[in-house]
């Protein structure tokens, strides 16, 4: 199966950006969300689905909470961290053995947690 | 065939590496024959085979494309242009549905900005730009040859963006990361947004 390449080059201030954004929204006093379209008008989830939260939750240290609304979100988090410190290579190609089943599980993940399974 | 970049093994028709997404064919596959009167006439050097080579350095690996791909800033500035023109369509109709409380008025508004979505997908597909992509200097073009890819193309395009959006907009970030910068419905109909010279967008007077 082929890989999917991505140039992380591009990604460091989005990188910055979405972890700054993380620790803002643990700062707030109430949650803050982008709504999903997809949940919004069927009710069903997508994969990226609580992935704010999530991001929130972790910023906020609240591990537990955030493994809880998306495992993704750590994951994301990590990468980001990675990519805003510059220690992952510009240009990396993600086997896509890799990429779905992980993208698959978390929408797994969120249908169970939404009662859709 | 070998990559020249990183050395990754890709397959005989591979355009691109796999692995670090540089171009794979040392030889591009020229594109095929145009109409001279046909939709991209106005394009000087488009799909033209004895038009320049672009210049060395360029950041993108297909040479049959027409110019490098875009970036998503300028990408999206189009798709507010668009957007905001829809806008100036919608808006009148539903204030005036507002004023004299006429529900007809109001599905009239949704019909219209409908029909602008669908004219501009169309546009897309015939001429690779839609008024806000043509005022960034963007162009749509199908990623295997570099030619635009039809109006009813251009349509199936607009229904896979539905795509990019219900996925929490992150099908619309998909550039910000991939190597040939396509947005999730750009990869589902293979297609490639690059910037072209502004010159190129402009219709040369007759005899001119």
């Amino acid at each position: 199966m082929p890989g999917y390449a991505l140039n992380l080059e591009r990604l460091r201030l989005p990188a910055i950006g979405l972890l700054g954004a993380s620790v803002a929204l643990a700062h707030l006093p109430e949650s803050v969300g982008v709504p999903c379209p997809l949940r919004t008008l069927t009710g069903v989830p997508c994969p990226f689905c609580g992935t704010t939260t999530a991001l929130r939750q972790l910023a906020g240290g609240h591990l537990l909470a955030s493994l809880a609304v998306a495992p993704f979100g750590i994951v994301l988090a990590l990468l980001c961290l990675l990519v805003a410190l510059g220690r992952l290579p510009s240009r990396i190609s993600v086997s896509l053995w890799v990429l779905v089943p992980v993208l698959g599980a978390e929408w797994v993940f969120e249908l169970v947690r939404f009662h859709y399974l | 065939m070998n990559c020249q970049q990183c050395g990754n093994e890709n397959g005989n028709d591979a355009l691109y590496c796999s692995r670090c997404g540089a171009a794979t064919t040392p030889t591009p596959p020229p594109p095929p024959p145009t109409d001279p009167s046909g939709p991209n006439a106005q394009y000087p050097g488009y799909g033209d085979p004895q038009a320049p080579p672009p210049s060395a350095g360029q950041p993108y690996g297909a040479q049959f494309l027409p110019g490098p791909y875009a970036s998503w800033g300028t990408r999206a500035l189009g798709l507010l242009i668009d957007g905001l023109l829809t806008a100036c369509v919608i808006v009148p109709i539903e204030i005036v549905g507002a004023v004299l409380r006429s529900m007809p008025l109001n599905y009239l508004a949704d019909l219209a900005g409908l029909v602008v979505a669908v004219f501009f997908a169309l546009q897309i597909g015939s001429s690779g730009a839609s008024p806000g992509m043509r005022i960034m200097g963007l162009r749509c073009v199908s990623a295997d040859t570099g030619q635009t890819i039809g109006g009813g193309m251009g349509v199936v395009r607009a229904i896979a963006c539905i795509l990019n959006t219900f996925i929490c907009y992150i099908g619309w970030l998909f550039p910000l990361w991939d190597a040939r910068r396509q947005t999730l419905a750009d990869k589902i109909v293979s297609t490639v947004v690059c910037s072209v010279p502004r010159q190129a967008f402009s219709i040369s007077p007759p005899g001119g």
